[in-house]
């Protein structure tokens, strides 16, 4: 297919390249679908999905048929009973989840058990990963699913941040929230059973979770975040595969560490930002008046927004407070000559 | 003109918990409604099910002269929640948050064109915060975080805005602004439905003030009369305390409209019929 010299050693066994293929999958799905996760509180969910897809795994290894598709018919069956029982608002469902996630991965475990042909062993390649065993078939069959959950979740997208975002407004105006959050469950467990070959399903939620919460920290809107998130998703998948191929360590969980190092490593840049951009910025004095095209006050465009002339000072909004800029010195002042600038709001403007 | 609202002996509530009985009340273009009444009066719950957000058990609703079990045109109604249905838990620029009032008006795919952006600017200006649509809704003040609220609703065009709580933990200064906005929605001609504690951030823009205690409408009067009928109104500190104090026996109106009140500047017109290409374009 490529001239030898052109391809990486990695590449030249069909067996990394179908690994590569369903990890760059997994890395695009999985955040996808997370960051509703994290936007409804629902971190853990995918794990407990994990937990009840063990019992599916079990029953097919134990009656010959695929694992992955009696893992798909139990997450997918734990996924509308997970919304079900939410939809109730009972304070005991919290409790009935807890029922079903333990059922679910004591059922596995006791299935594959007491069968005459498997042991628990078995189920380690489900629980960690074993991506180095995919099939081509396994391949065409995650390709298929995760092509399905990114582009549903893509179509879906306004209407699943609208109700994530706030559900009473959204059932308010007339969006069907309750199918829409049984859809977006049903899309977090055909993730967890497309990544259950690849990181595993005792790992997959962190998949879901961690490249989201990197993206938080870095992004400055819903739109960007999904967008960053995506691409550490795949960086990670793909990062993951080719350093346990290197370092000879287990794909799984070599994924999740990649992801965790680079959260860890964006919330460090995060921390240190934040403290530099606290040092040299001012906030204004506090006053009632709220800036506004007529308010009253002196419009002075400034770079690539506007400041306000209040009382000799700059103005310009900044999240929920106004900050002082200095225009003469094109940087937030160090400090103000009068700490306690008076309310002027009445006075006449100055130019 | 139909009403916007019609309720006929409407009973509302959860289950088979009946909260709200019995209410009659008719609301028409131009109306600015304050709903007032003491925790668990029920005024929550009347307003919650003209949003179908709780079960109609019984009477007559109608919207815009359809029944409500057959009312389909949501975004006629633009709802304002109180701050704490707002989830804060991923990043939301304001602007992401008010286009979520577009998506009624958009086909399956929910995405935005122009006309949608200018609408959405224009819902966060008329609320004051046009110089802060990119930024995250969560590093906004609580008042900021209301308005964004309400700039949602306005971004759905609706004919009639239904708030619960504006002003309710809010502090003065944002109060202040929230006034102000209240009074420009006013000015277009907006119809409101305000459900409060409390009257006075809401003063001047009121044509009507409906009383509710024991899940039932206890008064329905005008400001004025409202006035004469409780002197401490007239006191600048007036509170929910104070109000909620007051002996209510002997006010039990009818709940119907009085025709002989403030007349609305322009009637039925939406707070954003102005914009370019506007309703229906």
């Amino acid at each position: 297919m490529f001239p030898e010299a052109a391809v990486p050693e990695i590449l030249t066994y069909d067996f990394m390249q179908l690994a590569l293929l369903a990890a760059f999958f997994v890395g695009l799905a999985a955040p996808m679908v997370g960051v509703f996760l994290v936007q409804r509180r629902l971190s853990l969910i995918g794990d407990g999905m994990g937990h009840v897809a063990l019992a599916g795994v079990a029953v097919g290894v134990v009656t010959n048929q695929a694992p992955v598709l009696t893992a798909l018919v139990f997450a997918v069956l734990a996924a509308v009973g997970i919304e079900l029982v939410r939809a109730r608002g009972r304070t005991s469902g919290d409790v009935a989840l807890a029922v079903m996630f333990y059922g679910g991965i004591a059922l596995g475990v006791v299935v594959i058990g007491t069968s005459s042909g498997g042991t628990p062993t078995n189920l380690d390649s489900y629980l960690f990963g074993a991506i180095s065993t995919t099939t081509e078939t396994d391949v065409k069959v995650f390709a298929a699913l995760a092509l399905v959950v990114v582009s549903t979740t893509w179509a879906l997208r306004p209407r699943l941040f609208a109700v994530a975002n706030d559900e009473e407004y959204a059932r308010a105006s007339g969006m069907r929230v309750t199918a829409l959050n049984i859809t977006l469950a049903v899309l977090t467990a055909v993730t967890v059973v497309v990544a259950m070959r690849v990181v595993g399903l005792l790992l997959i939620s962190a998949l879901m979770i961690v490249p989201n919460a990197t993206a938080q920290l870095v992004a400055g809107s819903f739109r960007s975040a999904i967008r960053v998130a995506v691409v550490i998703g795949v960086v990670c998948s793909v990062g993951g595969v080719t350093t346990s191929y290197y370092a000879d360590s287990p794909a799984g969980a070599t994924i999740v560490l990649i992801a965790i190092a680079l959260f860890l490593a964006a919330a460090t840049y995060s921390s240190v930002h934040d403290r530099i951009a606290r040092r040299r910025h001012l906030e204004a004095e506090r006053h009632e008046h709220e800036h506004g095209p007529n308010c009253g006050h002196l419009v002075v465009e400034h770079d690539n927004h506007v400041d306000y002339l209040h009382d000799g000072h700059h103005h310009a909004a900044h999240q929920g407070h106004y900050d002082e800029h200095d225009l003469a010195l094109h940087r937030t002042r160090d400090h103000l000559a009068d700490p306690n600038p008076p309310d002027t709001h009445d006075d006449p403007l100055r130019p | 003109m139909s009403a916007i609202v019609s309720l006929r002996s409407a009973s509302f509530g959860y289950a088979d918990r009946e909260v709200v009985s019995e209410v009659s009340l008719d609301i028409h273009a131009g109306e600015v409604v304050a709903v007032l009444g003491a925790n668990g009066s029920g005024k929550s719950t009347l307003v919650k099910g003209l949003l179908g957000l709780n079960n109609h058990l019984g009477g007559e609703v109608a919207l815009f002269g359809t029944p409500l079990a057959h009312f389909r045109e949501h975004a006629r109604l633009g709802y304002v929640p109180q701050r704490h249905t707002l989830s804060t838990s991923v990043r939301a620029t304001a602007a992401e948050i008010v286009a979520i009032g577009r998506l009624p008006h958009q086909g399956w795919l929910g995405r935005t064109n122009r006309r949608d952006r200018e609408i959405i600017d224009e819902s966060l200006a008329l609320v004051g915060l046009a110089d802060r649509a990119t930024v995250d809704v969560s590093t906004l003040s609580g008042g900021q975080q209301r308005r964004v609220l309400i700039a949602r609703a306005l971004a759905s065009q609706p004919d009639v805005l239904i708030m619960d709580e504006p002003t309710a933990g809010v502090d003065l200064a944002s109060q202040e602004v929230l006034s102000q906005v209240l009074a420009r929605l006013v000015e277009r001609g907006a119809t409101m439905l305000i459900v409060t504690h409390e009257l006075r951030a809401l003063r001047g823009v009121l044509t009507r003030i409906v009383e509710m205690g024991g899940g039932r409408i206890t008064l329905d009067v005008t400001p004025a009369e409202h006035d004469r009928s409780h002197p401490t109104a007239h006191r600048a500190d007036h509170d929910a305390h104070d109000h909620d104090a007051h002996d209510h026996d002997g006010h039990h109106h009818d709940g119907h409209h009085h025709d002989d009140e403030v007349s609305p500047p322009s009637p039925g017109a939406g707070p954003l019929d102005h914009v370019p290409g506007g309703r229906g374009a």
